[in-house]
């Protein structure tokens, strides 16, 4: 969502990351006024969850509802410290910092929202830390400069606990410095709103659609690393309100993206026809 | 009957028909005249005058009058006019026994083929392997029950080919291969479409459990026999079939999950076992219908698509019989398809009362008292029902043994079933000797849990040396059927003896043994065989080095591989020695001096000696019998033991008592060899006499029931081999074993230098 392009030094380059309309978000518990509880004593937080359960719809929808800009960035492996705070460019005239997407963030007063943490490495990761405690600044060593935060500024990373490896494990001295939400899939009769409403389907389509997302969850761990997300659903839901075929659908959207194994695969289509 | 039935109206035919073979008419006639119509049964007669004039002896006639109304029930009247045409094609291109062969076989196929045109190319298919592999074809009729069991028409014409191509030169091979001897032959079967094994959809059937409920199953296979055909659940887990073949256009694979849904909806929905109380068989039967349906009801409710793929298999017609089987499985279907419409009373009446009086259906008590009532209105339409030859349908239901608590009068059934679970992982509490288990690739991750230590539960339930008991069935050759859990091996721990007798053998015949390993050198067991262009070797590969320094010098990339290896061919074989044990074994040979039990001991220890040293895996076991309640069997030595003071002790205390009953020994042993893995398995059989027991009279019974166990075994890839000590023996030893497969051993006294060399001779 960060655009290199645009001058980062002048505040109205953070209007864009404002969220003009209401996302939709359904409730699953009281997260919402335990999210806004947290922002306002600025408590840094990470969402915990499996992927595609809704987290980043959450901080959406938390961060429209706030009123805040929301900056994202969607961690790996080969960022560097520079992609999140910052780098010289060259330009015609010279050289021209950039702020990076964190900078950006604690100088304007926006939730900065770091997904998959544990992707960046752990030394990259450590730059937050002094954004976290109670100095609540980003040194930028190569400009010079010390970036006090901004009193509306707040870091919220994702956080994904059954997923990594782990060596890919978040530092307990990272870790310490968040409150944690955690997030599931909801539970049934939600996750057939969300899908009925997102992927533009009957409830009785999506009802089956959970279902198999359902049983699909006893397989983790016995062979799946994950069921299937309510993302996942939602992609199913897409293809059917399409007109494809509901089987075929499932079979593209829910059960070849997860598994290469024969018969898992074999298990999760009669699980399909189990429901279609 | 209209006047055209009668035998008498088809004068022109029958004229002129030696005696013998018309009385032989006659007596086939009403059967034939059930199925045929008027030109049926003219085409019928015509072939018999056909057979006659070619000259074939009575035996095929009797056989040919018995199969073709078989084949017109199964397959209609225009198969029959093609099977007569195939038979004497076939004739014309082998012999009598191979015409016989098909005519035997003709019904099996329709009945396996159904359709008229699949049975169809399947005559064709006969008449093509009648030229082209006369050698093959008897054997694969032999075996047309266990192939059609597995491949389709086409597939089989596959299989066939296949195996003339692969045997073109090496027409013993080729036989062979027809007589599923070989790997390859039974690869292919394996391999086939639709049928599949258990063994290669557990993991997706227990994902798909897993799946479906939330929790994990326990799931086996077990092999099917005439009792158990059906999947059937207890503490272990879910027990299905180690094969299913595809059946009413649906694949082996659908009906393994059908079968697999159903249990699991019982494991999730059927209570505790109950008390059979007064219940009559058929109420017992029909409170498991009812629960059935209940099952899936409540499981269809949570997962839709299982009704969908339960009904595939539910195949009952309104219009169908009205027998009570029939009725059983149009109101099995009834009670799970909305959409269905019966004209039965008494189903519509079950299917009211099960849906529409206002009980509950996930309360399992109503059932109960539905089934009995129901079960009363069966006695008053007088209809038949006989518990002993029901089989539960459709197939992929368990047998719902696990429904009932056992029932005392059945305790012998009960007590069978149990030990064949518990069978594979028997451990024995002496000696600490561990049995291999039948299925070692199976055992991982089934052990029997809540079910308490399988050891204990064996220990408990049978006193003393009695290890295990098991049921065989037995052939009776006069009505031409298997009687059912006939005869009961028990399994009894052999009482040691001096060890040092053994070891006293083995010193007196030090020369003998020089000889044998000399023979296994000479005999070239494992003979090297040279492996050309191999990446390392300890020599060149001339040919190969002359292309690479041409490549070099025309600045091409060499092929590396220029060495030759030498490698030994392995032996893969299981050796069962079974030896007869009975009293006459105590009779003394006068030119030794010695028991025939004493020589047999001698001869079974030099012959353990010989295989130690080439290193096959060999088993030595033992029996006798007593009445068909007690087939003693003894486990001297098993596979995976070394033949050690242990063994060697158990080896000298054998004894010999009692009688000969080979049969349920033979099948005993055909167990302990079927789940082996190995290339090749080997019952080799030392007896003194022809099968006898003392409940027995008719010499015959005992001799064709061994017979059929050899058969039996073979089907199972094993292959037995008779050591007859009797010099009477030829006669009836031939029949059982067959042609080749015995030999008699005229000097008793000579058998412990014979056997080791036959062996050898008979595994080169
Ligand atoms: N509670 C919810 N309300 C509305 N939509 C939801 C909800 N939960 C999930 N969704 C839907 O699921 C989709 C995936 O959710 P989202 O992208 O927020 O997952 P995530 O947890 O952030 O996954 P990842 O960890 O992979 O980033 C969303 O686009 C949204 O359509
Ligand atoms: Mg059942």
């Amino acid at each position: 969502m960060t655009n290199m392009n645009l001058p980062s030094d002048t505040p109205g380059v953070i209007e864009q990351y404002r969220i003009p309309e209401e996302p939709y978000y359904r409730a699953i518990g009281s997260e919402i006024e335990l999210y806004e509880a947290a922002y306002a004593a600025r408590l840094p937080m990470m969402l915990k969850g499996p992927t595609g359960c809704g987290k980043t719809r959450f901080i959406e929808y938390m961060a429209w509802r706030l009123k805040r800009p929301l900056v994202t960035l969607a961690c790996n492996e080969d960022m560097t410290a520079s992609d999140l705070v910052g780098r010289y460019l060259l330009d015609a005239e010279g050289t021209r910092w950039q702020d990076g997407p964190l900078t950006l963030a604690a100088r304007y007063g926006a939730i900065c929202y770091l997904d998959e943490v544990v992707e960046a490495r752990q030394d990259t990761a450590v730059v937050i830390h002094p954004l976290t405690d109670a100095r609540r600044c980003l040194p930028l060593e190569k400009k010079n400069e010390l970036v006090h935060a901004h009193p509306d500024f707040q870091l919220v990373i994702s956080y994904n606990p059954g997923y990594q490896s782990i060596l890919k494990d978040l530092k307990q001295s990272t870790k310490q410095r968040f409150g944690a939400l955690d997030f599931h899939y909801p539970a049934r009769d939600v996750e057939i709103e969300i899908v009925a409403h997102e992927a533009g389907v009957s409830g009785e389509i999506a009802g089956r659609l959970v279902s198999i997302g359902e049983k699909t969850r006893n397989l983790k761990g016995h062979g799946l690393e994950e069921g299937v997300s309510t993302r996942m659903l939602i992609h199913a839901g897409h293809l059917i309100a399409r007109g494809i075929d509901a089987v075929a659908a499932c079979r593209v959207t829910l059960v070849r993206p997860i598994t290469d194994d024969a018969d898992m695969r074999d298990a999760l289509d009669s699980v399909i026809t189990a429901f279609f | 009957m209209a006047a055209g039935h009668d035998l008498e109206a088809y004068g022109s035919l029958t004229e002129g028909m030696s005696r013998e073979h018309l009385e032989l008419v006659r007596a086939a006639w009403p059967d034939a005249r059930a199925v045929f119509g008027p030109s049926g049964l003219d085409a019928y007669l015509r072939a018999v005058r056909a057979l006659e004039s070619i000259g074939v002896t009575w035996s095929t006639i009797v056989t040919y009058l018995r199969e073709a109304p078989r084949v017109a029930r199964e397959a209609g009247e225009p198969a029959v006019r093609r099977l007569n045409e195939t038979a004497l094609s076939v004739y014309g291109y082998t012999n009598q026994a191979t015409m016989e062969g098909l005519l035997t076989a003709a019904p099996v196929a329709a009945r396996r083929l159904r359709e008229p045109r699949a049975f169809a190319a399947f005559l064709a298919l006969v008449s093509e392997l009648a030229e082209r592999a006369p050698r093959g074809l008897p054997a694969m009729l032999r075996h047309v029950n266990t192939l059609l069991d597995h491949l389709r028409v086409e597939d089989l014409r596959k299989w066939a080919l296949l195996g003339i191509q692969a045997h073109s030169r090496d027409l013993f091979a080729q036989e062979s291969y027809f007589d599923l001897k070989t790997p390859e032959a039974r690869a292919f079967l394996r391999a086939d479409s639709g049928g599949v094994q258990f063994t290669d959809v557990r993991k997706r059937l227990g994902l798909y459990l897993r799946a479906l409920w939330g929790r994990g199953s326990e799931l086996r296979g077990f092999p099917v026999t005439l009792q158990q055909s059906r999947p059937f659940i207890t503490p272990l887990g879910i027990h299905l079939p180690d094969a299913y073949r595809a059946v009413q256009g649906e694949t082996g694979v659908a009906l393994y999950r059908a079968a697999a849904a159903h249990a699991a909806a019982h494991l999730a929905f059927s209570g505790p076992p109950q008390e059979r109380g007064g219940l009559k068989p058929i109420q017992i039967v029909l409170v498991g219908l009812l629960e059935d349906a209940r099952v899936e009801w409540l499981a269809s409710r949570e997962i839709p698509g299982l009704q969908r793929l339960w009904l595939r298999f539910h195949e009952a017609r309104p219009t169908g019989g009205a027998t009570f089987a029939d009725l059983a499985v149009r109101l099995a279907r009834a009670l799970l398809d909305p959409a269905y419409e019966d004209d039965s009373p008494w189903v519509r009446k079950a299917r009211k009362l099960f849906f529409e009086s206002g009980h509950d259906l996930s309360d399992p008590g109503f059932v109960r008292g539905l089934g009995s009532s129901l079960g009363n209105d069966i006695g008053q339409m007088r209809l038949q029902f006989n518990a002993k030859t029901w089989v539960i349908e459709p197939m992929y239901r368990d047998d719902n043994t696990f429904l009932w608590e056992p029932d005392k009068n059945e305790q012998g059934l009960m007590m069978e079933e149990d030990i064949m679970l518990v069978q594979p992982e028997v451990i024995e509490a002496d000696g600490g000797d561990t049995l291999e288990s039948p299925d070692a690739e199976e055992a991982e991750g089934v052990r029997p849990t809540g079910a308490g230590d399988p050891d204990s539960d064996d220990q408990a339930m049978l006193a003393g040396d009695l290890l295990r008991i098991v049921h065989y069935p037995e052939w009776d050759h006069l009505i031409s059927l298997m009687r059912p859990q006939w005869c009961t091996v028990q399994e009894k721990r052999p009482e040691p003896g001096d060890p040092a007798v053994v070891g006293e053998i083995l010193h007196r015949h030090q020369d003998l043994l020089d000889r044998i390993d000399a023979l296994i050198r000479g005999s070239e067991l494992r003979k090297p065989v040279r492996l050309r262009k191999q990446m390392d070797g300890d020599r060149f590969d001339l040919d190969q080095v002359v292309n690479a320094m041409i490549d070099v010098r025309s600045h091409r990339t060499p092929d590396p591989r220029f060495h030759v290896r030498i490698d030994r061919r392995e032996r893969d074989l299981s050796v069962l020695v079974l030896l007869d044990l009975s009293e006459s074994t105590n009779d003394v040979v006068k030119a030794s001096g010695k028991s025939v039990l004493h020589l047999a001991r001698e001869a079974t220890v030099l012959l353990a000696a010989a295989m130690e040293r080439i290193g096959d895996q060999f088993a030595i076991h033992g029996f006798c019998s007593n009445g068909r309640g007690e087939v003693q069997y003894y486990r001297f030595k098993d596979f995976g033991w070394p033949f050690d003071d242990h063994v060697k002790a158990r080896v000298a205390g054998m004894k010999g008592q009692l009688s000969t009953r080979m049969g349920g020994a033979l099948r005993h042993a055909t167990q302990w060899l079927r789940y082996r893995a190995c290339d090749k398995k080997l019952i080799l059989l030392v007896t003194d006499g022809e099968p006898h027991d003392i409940d027995v009279h008719d010499p015959k019974y005992l001799l064709f029931d061994a017979k059929k166990a050899v058969e039996e075994a073979s089907r199972a890839g094993i292959f037995t081999y008779c050591m007859s000590l009797d010099p009477r023996a030829d006669e009836y030893v031939s029949r059982i074993f067959g042609a080749r497969n015995y030999t008699v051993v005229d000097h008793i006294n000579r058998l412990p230098e014979k056997l080791p060399g036959l062996y050898l001779r008979l595994t080169r």
